[in-house]
C-alpha cells in the first residue's frame, strides 16, 4: 500500500499494535464547508466505531476555526500550511523544507495509521496521501510513475462522477459514509428548536461571484421580508471580504428605513460564534456556503439558491430541513474553470419566488406541490427547480423534487444513476419512486436506449476480446501478433464508448466510471490485467442492464397512464 | 520565499522530466511535488482573498 512513503518500521509489528486502537486518518484539505460536511460523515463514523481511533489532516486556515465542532469527534487533527514547510528566514534552503516535511512524516508514522482517507481529490492531498505511511489507503493517490491512483470504487466513484460531471444523486456526506462502509444512518438529530426568535440570518455571500447574486437582489428580497415580516429582524453574516457588500446592503436607499431591523456582524464574529448565532435564528437563508452547512449542523432549517458552479445534490446542507432552489439554465451547474460573462443562472431565480418560499416557512408552512400550484405564478417557476430534503427509506440523503411531474431528462437520469450506482457499487437497493415522464420527457428517453444498447454491446465486445487474449495466453506459444490486434480492438472500443458518450452525454457517467476503473486495473502481469479488464467490462454491461431495465419500467408507466386517460377520456 | 519558489520551480521540472520518461518516482520526488503544489495552492488563495 505504501507506494512512495518510506517503510515505516511500527507498521511492521503487529504484536505491539495487537490491543491497540486502529487508527483512521482522514485527509481533508479543501476549504471549509467541505470541512464541515466531512465532520458530519466522521461524527457518524466515530458513533458507529467508538472504538476506533480518527485523526484528521486539514489546512490550518480552514480547520482551526472549526476546533469548536473538531474536538468533539478527533483524537487529534494536524493542521498543515505552507508555513509548517517553508520559513522566510535568510538562509532557508530546500533541504530545510524537506526536514521539515520529513519530521510532520515521522509525527504521522506515530500514528501507525491503518487506513489513510484521502477526501480531497486534488493534486497536493494526493501528493501528500502518498507520502504518508499507511497500511491502506483510499481516495486519490498517485503511484511510483506518478499517476493517479484511485483504488476504491466509490472514491472511483467521486473521480469520475462528481468532478467530472453534474449527474451525481448522491450527497457528498452519504457517498464519504460509503466510502468509510459505513451502513447508511440518519445524522443524529439535534434538539429541535421550538422557540420563535423572530430573526432570520441571511447570507448573501459565497466564496465566488459565480456562486452568489449581486447585492442589489437580495437588497429587494430584504425589503420585502422585512415589510411582509413586521416582527422580525435579519441578522447579516459573512467573512471579512464580505464587509463592503454587507455595507452596500444595508446603506441602500432601498433599505433606508429599515437598516434598524437588520443586524450586520459580516466580519466581526468566528464561526463558533456564527454558530451561536445560528442557534438563535428560525431559519438561514442564503447561497451555497459554509454557513448553510454550519446552520445544518445547527439544525437550522436552511433555504439555499444554488448558483454557477454548485452541485445541489451533493452540496446542499446535510439535514432534512433543507430546501433548495436552483436554476434550470442548461448550462448550470458550470465549472469553476468556465468563463461566464452573461450569468443567466443568475436571472432564471426571480426574488419573488424567494420571498413567497420564506413566507410560507416563517408562516410555519411547508413548501408543497399545493402551494407551488396554487399560490406562485407559472412564470416564476418555469425556470427553476425547487428541491426538498428527505431520507430515503434506506435512510440516504435524497434531494426531491417538489413538484414530481416537473421532471427534466437530466433530473430523470441523476435518479437512475442513484438506483444504479448504490446497488452496483454497494448491493443497496433504493426504494424511491420512479420519475414521472411528460411527453417530451418521453421521447427523450426513448431515444436515449439506442445509445444505451449500443454502449452495452461494445461492453460485451470488449468481454469477448478480452476472453479472446486469455485464450491466446493460455497456449503454449502465444501469437503475440493476435494479442497486440486484439488490444488494439479494446482501444477501439474505449474510443467508441467516448463516441457514444458525446453523442449521448446523459450516459457520460458510465463510460468515465469505467474509464476511471480501467486505468486503475488490479493485477501485475498481462494475465491478471486482461482478468480485470474482462471484469471492468462485465461491471459496465451489468450497469447498462440495470439502467435498461430503469428506462423500461419508467417508460412503460408512461404508457400504461396515458393509455389509461386516453381510455377515460374516450369513455367520457 | 520567492527564492526557493524558484529553487521547487526548477525541481519541479526535473521530476516531470523524470515522470515523463517513464522513470520511477522517489520519496524525494515526491515530496519536490506535495511542496510545489501546496506553495502553488496556497499563493492561488492569497490572490483570490485580494
Amino acid at each position: 500500500m505504501n507506494i512512495v512513503a518510506r517503510n515505516n518500521s511500527e507498521l511492521t509489528k503487529p504484536d505491539k499494535l495487537k490491543d491497540e486502537k486502529k487508527t483512521i486518518c482522514v485527509l481533508q484539505i479543501t476549504r471549509i464547508g467541505d470541512l464541515i460536511q466531512t465532520f458530519q460523515a466522521c461524527e457518524t463514523l466515530k458513533k458507529t466505531h467508538p472504538e476506533i481511533r480518527l485523526i484528521l489532516i486539514a489546512r490550518k486556515q480552514f480547520a482551526k476555526p472549526l476546533d469548536f465542532l473538531s474536538k468533539n469527534i478527533f483524537d487529534k487533527v494536524y493542521l498543515i500550511s505552507s508555513n509548517l514547510f517553508f520559513s522566510n528566514e535568510k538562509d532557508f534552503s530546500l533541504q530545510d523544507a524537506k526536514i521539515n516535511l520529513d519530521t510532520f512524516l515521522t509525527k504521522l508514522s506515530e500514528q501507525n495509521i491503518s487506513a489513510l482517507v484521502n477526501l480531497s481529490f486534488s493534486k497536493t492531498s494526493g501528493f501528500l496521501s502518498s507520502l504518508i505511511p499507511a497500511k491502506n489507503k483510499l481516495g486519490l493517490n498517485y503511484n511510483e510513475f506518478g499517476k493517479p491512483t484511485i483504488i476504491d470504487k466509490w472514491s472511483q466513484y467521486i473521480y469520475s462522477n462528481v468532478m467530472g460531471g453534474s449527474l451525481c444523486g448522491l450527497h457528498l456526506v452519504e457517498i464519504y459514509k460509503l466510502i468509510f462502509g459505513l451502513k447508511p444512518s440518519q445524522p443524529e438529530k439535534r434538539k429541535k428548536n421550538t422557540v420563535i426568535y423572530e430573526n432570520i440570518i441571511i447570507h448573501p455571500f459565497s466564496s465566488h461571484n459565480k456562486k452568489n447574486w449581486k447585492v442589489s437582489k437580495w437588497t429587494e428580497i430584504i425589503y420585502r421580508i422585512l415589510k411582509d415580516h413586521p416582527n422580525y429582524n435579519i441578522t447579516l453574516v459573512g467573512g471579512d471580504k464580505d464587509l463592503d457588500d454587507s455595507f452596500s446592503i444595508i446603506n441602500s436607499l432601498t433599505l433606508k428605513d429599515l437598516s434598524s431591523r437588520i443586524n450586520n456582524i459580516t466580519g466581526k464574529t468566528s464561526i463558533e460564534e456564527l454558530s451561536h448565532q445560528l442557534l438563535k435564528a428560525d431559519i438561514f437563508v442564503g447561497h451555497d456556503s459554509m454557513v448553510g452547512n454550519l446552520a445544518a449542523y445547527c439544525n437550522i432549517p436552511t433555504l439555499t439558491i444554488s448558483l454557477g458552479t454548485v452541485r445541489a445534490y451533493e452540496t446542499t446542507p446535510y439535514h432534512s430541513l433543507a430546501y433548495n432552489i436552483s436554476p434550470k439554465t442548461a448550462c448550470f451547474p458550470c465549472f469553476p474553470d468556465e468563463k461566464c460573462d452573461t450569468f443567466k443562472c443568475h436571472t432564471d431565480i426571480p426574488y419573488q419566488l424567494i420571498n413567497s418560499c420564506i413566507n410560507q416557512l416563517l408562516n410555519g408552512e411547508s413548501i408543497s406541490k399545493s402551494f407551488l400550484r396554487e399560490k406562485i405564478s407559472p412564470f416564476q417557476l418555469s425556470s427553476v427547480e425547487i428541491l426538498k430534503a428527505n431520507f430515503s427509506k434506506n435512510n440516504i440523503f435524497l434531494l426531491e423534487k417538489i413538484d414530481p411531474e416537473d421532471f427534466t431528462l437530466k433530473c430523470i437520469f441523476r435518479v437512475f444513476y442513484r438506483f444504479s450506482w448504490l446497488y452496483f457499487l454497494s448491493s443497496i437497493e433504493e426504494s424511491i419512486p420512479l420519475p414521472i415522464l411528460n411527453k417530451s420527457t418521453y421521447e427523450g428517453l426513448l431515444n436515449y436506449t439506442k445509445g444505451l444498447q449500443n454502449l452495452y454491446e461494445l461492453s460485451e465486445f470488449g468481454k469477448t476480446y478480452s476472453q479472446y487474449i486469455l485464450e491466446e495466453i493460455s497456449f503454449k506459444t502465444p501469437n503475440i501478433i493476435k494479442i497486440k490486434s486484439l488490444s488494439r480492438k479494446i482501444d477501439e472500443i474505449d474510443r467508441l464508448q467516448i463516441l457514444i458518450k458525446n453523442t449521448f452525454p446523459l450516459l457520460s457517467p458510465i463510460v468515465d466510471y469505467f474509464s476511471i476503473e480501467k486505468s486503475n486495473l488490479a493485477g501485475g502481469n498481462i494475465v491478471e490485467l486482461t482478468e480485470s479488464s474482462y471484469l471492468t467490462f462485465q461491471n459496465n454491461s451489468h450497469v447498462c442492464s440495470m439502467l435498461y431495465e430503469l428506462i423500461e419500467q419508467t417508460l412503460s408507466n408512461y404508457m400504461k397512464k396515458t393509455q389509461l386517460s386516453l381510455h377515460q377520456e374516450v369513455r367520457k | 520565499m520567492s527564492k526557493i519558489k524558484e529553487i521547487i520551480n526548477e525541481e519541479l521540472e526535473k521530476v516531470q522530466e523524470i515522470s515523463s520518461s517513464g522513470e520511477q518516482l522517489t520519496f524525494d520526488n515526491f515530496s519536490i511535488l506535495f511542496l510545489a503544489s501546496i506553495m502553488e495552492e496556497e499563493a492561488n488563495e492569497h490572490s483570490r482573498k485580494k
